[in-house]
Formats: C-alpha cells, sequence, structure tokens
C-alpha cells in the first residue's frame, strides 16, 4: 500500500518536474529566438545590403538557443524515463 | 526504457546490442557511423581522383564551396596560423552532415537498423571528446603550459571558478546539443506513430514525410554547422589566445 503510494508520488514528481523543464525550457528558446529575430530586422531595415550576413549569423544564434532548449528536452527524458522506475 | 503508465508506451533509447569484452556496444550506432564514414571518405577518395580545375562537377562544386566558406570562416577567426583546422572543421561537418541524413532512410522502426548515430550519446560525446581534449593539447602546446594555466585567471583571479566551470560544461554541451536535437527527432516520430488513432491510418506517413524534410533541410544542416563553428570557436582561444 505504502509502495504504491511511494509509487505514485514518484511518478507525479517525474512528470511535473519534465513538464516544468520543458516548459521552461521553451519559454526561454522562443524569448532568444524572439531577440535575435527583432535584431535581425532592425539591421535589415537599417541596411538591406547585409541582409545575407545578418541571415547567417541569425541563424547560429537561434541554433545556439534551441539548444539549451534540447538539452532541456535530454534532462526530461532521463527524468521521466530513467528516474522513474517501477 | 519504457514506462507503462503513461498515454502511449514507446520504446526509446534501446538499440541493438552486443557484449565485446564484457562491455555493452550499440552496435545499430556503430554500423551508422561507419556508413556514414565510408560516405565521407568514398566522397573524398572520388574528387581527388577526378578533381579537375577545368569545368567542375556539381559535387566538386559543392564541396568546394563548403570548403571555401570553412577556409573563410577560419581566416577571418585566426588568421594564418589557423590553417590546421580547416581540414578538422571541414571533416567534422561532413561526418556529422551525412550522419544525421541516414535518418532520412526509412530502416524500420524498433529495432531501426539505420539509425541517425547523434541519437546515440555516445557517438555525441566521442565526438565532443575528441575535440575538446584536442583543443586543451593544442592550447598547451601552442602557448606553453605557463600561459595555459594562466589564462583561467584572466580577466580577474576572481574569475577562476567561473572559467574552470565553463571550460569543464564545454564537452557537455557539445554532446548534449547535437544529441538533443537528433534524438528528440527520433521520439516525435515514434510518438507521432503512436499518438494518431488507426483510424486516420492517412496522415501518418504525412506526418513522417513533413518531419524529415524539416529535419534533414534544417535542422541535420544546422547543428553539423554548429558543431563545425563552435570547434572552430575554440581552436580561435587555443591558438590565437583569445583575449
Amino acid at each position: 500500500m505504502a509502495d504504491t503510494t511511494q509509487q505514485a508520488i514518484q511518478l507525479a514528481g517525474a512528470l511535473i518536474g519534465g513538464g516544468l523543464m520543458v516548459g521552461g525550457g521553451a519559454v526561454g528558446a522562443a524569448i532568444g529566438d524572439g531577440l535575435a529575430g527583432s535584431q535581425t530586422i532592425a539591421g535589415v531595415a537599417r541596411q538591406p545590403e547585409a541582409q545575407s550576413r545578418l541571415f547567417t549569423i541569425m541563424f547560429i544564434t537561434v541554433a545556439l538557443c534551441e539548444a539549451m532548449y534540447f538539452i532541456n528536452l535530454v534532462f526530461m527524458f532521463f527524468f521521466v524515463f530513467v528516474l522513474y522506475k517501477k | 526504457m519504457n514506462t507503462g503508465v503513461l498515454a502511449v508506451t514507446i520504446d526509446i533509447g534501446t538499440h541493438i546490442t552486443w557484449k565485446v569484452f564484457g562491455q555493452t556496444v550499440n552496435v545499430d550506432t556503430v554500423l551508422s557511423t561507419l556508413v556514414a564514414g565510408a560516405i565521407v571518405l568514398g566522397i573524398g577518395f572520388y574528387l581527388r581522383a577526378k578533381a579537375t580545375s577545368g569545368v567542375p562537377g556539381r559535387l566538386q562544386l559543392a564541396v568546394e564551396t563548403i570548403l571555401n566558406a570553412v577556409d573563410g570562416e577560419v581566416s577571418s577567426t585566426m588568421g594564418e596560423a589557423g590553417r590546421p583546422i580547416v581540414p578538422l572543421a571541414f571533416t567534422l561537418f561532413a561526418l556529422i552532415l551525412i550522419a544525421n541524413w541516414l535518418e532520412l532512410i526509412p530502416t524500420g522502426h524498433s529495432p531501426q537498423y539505420l539509425p541517425p548515430p547523434a541519437a546515440d550519446l555516445n557517438f555525441t560525446a566521442a565526438l565532443a571528446l575528441f575535440v575538446i581534449v584536442l583543443v586543451h593539447a593544442t592550447w598547451i602546446r601552442k602557448q606553453g603550459l605557463r600561459r595555459y594555466l594562466g589564462h583561467y585567471l584572466k580577466p580577474f583571479k576572481l574569475m577562476l571558478p567561473l572559467n574552470v566551470i565553463e571550460e569543464v560544461i564545454k564537452p557537455f554541451t557539445l554532446a548534449f546539443r547535437l544529441f538533443g536535437n537528433i534524438f528528440a527527432g527520433g521520439v516525435l516520430l515514434l510518438l507521432a506513430v503512436d499518438l494518431l488513432p488507426a483510424k486516420l491510418i492517412a496522415p501518418i506517413p504525412l506526418v513522417d514525410v513533413v518531419w524529415k524534410l524539416f529535419s534533414g533541410v534544417l535542422i541535420g544542416p544546422m547543428q553539423a554547422f554548429i558543431f563545425a563553428l563552435l570547434t572552430i570557436v575554440y581552436f580561435e582561444a587555443a591558438i590565437a589566445g583569445g583575449e
């Protein structure tokens, strides 16, 4: 009886932790991408000839921001699928 | 690893394993890595035999474009001293790109016989470890042990713990970034197959194809490019004594 309660608490904790991780990571990645995009738009509006160079730097920044989110995703998988054991 | 209490039971992170000298080896990842490496080597040898300074073929044009881009990047960050880094960066980019494109070939779901090697943490961790060890060895060799140890105390002596943490974190972020991107794509494909109800059998191949297009055109090349770019950036600090 106490064992299933403990299992239920473990599962609940793992799932809530996983959800927080992915949620926080998504917010951070979206804000970072939005900042990169807005600066690119401002730069292109100021100087249209620099568009290709600014695009390259924007994609680099987007990939680095998304990397944070994916690292969070990896830890979510770890929490939900590995740390919680039947 | 699979759990029975969630809405779907998917089998993620399992590989075909053999026991070699008492260690467990993920054989499907090894096979995919060998295939990707063979393709990269094949392209290299083929171009070496057929490279012409006349009108280039399409493959030679593509490889030359990428090589020029890598060369320009290295020259703009490191100048002439960075010349030995260009082959390393280009090979890393080519290997990770071909390895990510292996995911687009359908070879069964569980077990997948030719999985993308980056979906296995062993592959990305090996690459990251190789790059970081090479960076530190080049650093000590180029600048001497005293300046290498001294860089941890720049710009203030108080920054020592932060600098140490930064250097320790680098291989982890390199490995996890590539692993997370490709692994999450694989899990998404498995979930799409499992979560869509069986009545709507039509959208499943569509989701499959759309995701593979997106991942093959955007995520795969971008992560390969980021890995190569970060390799160049880390070497720049080692060779040119980044201030």
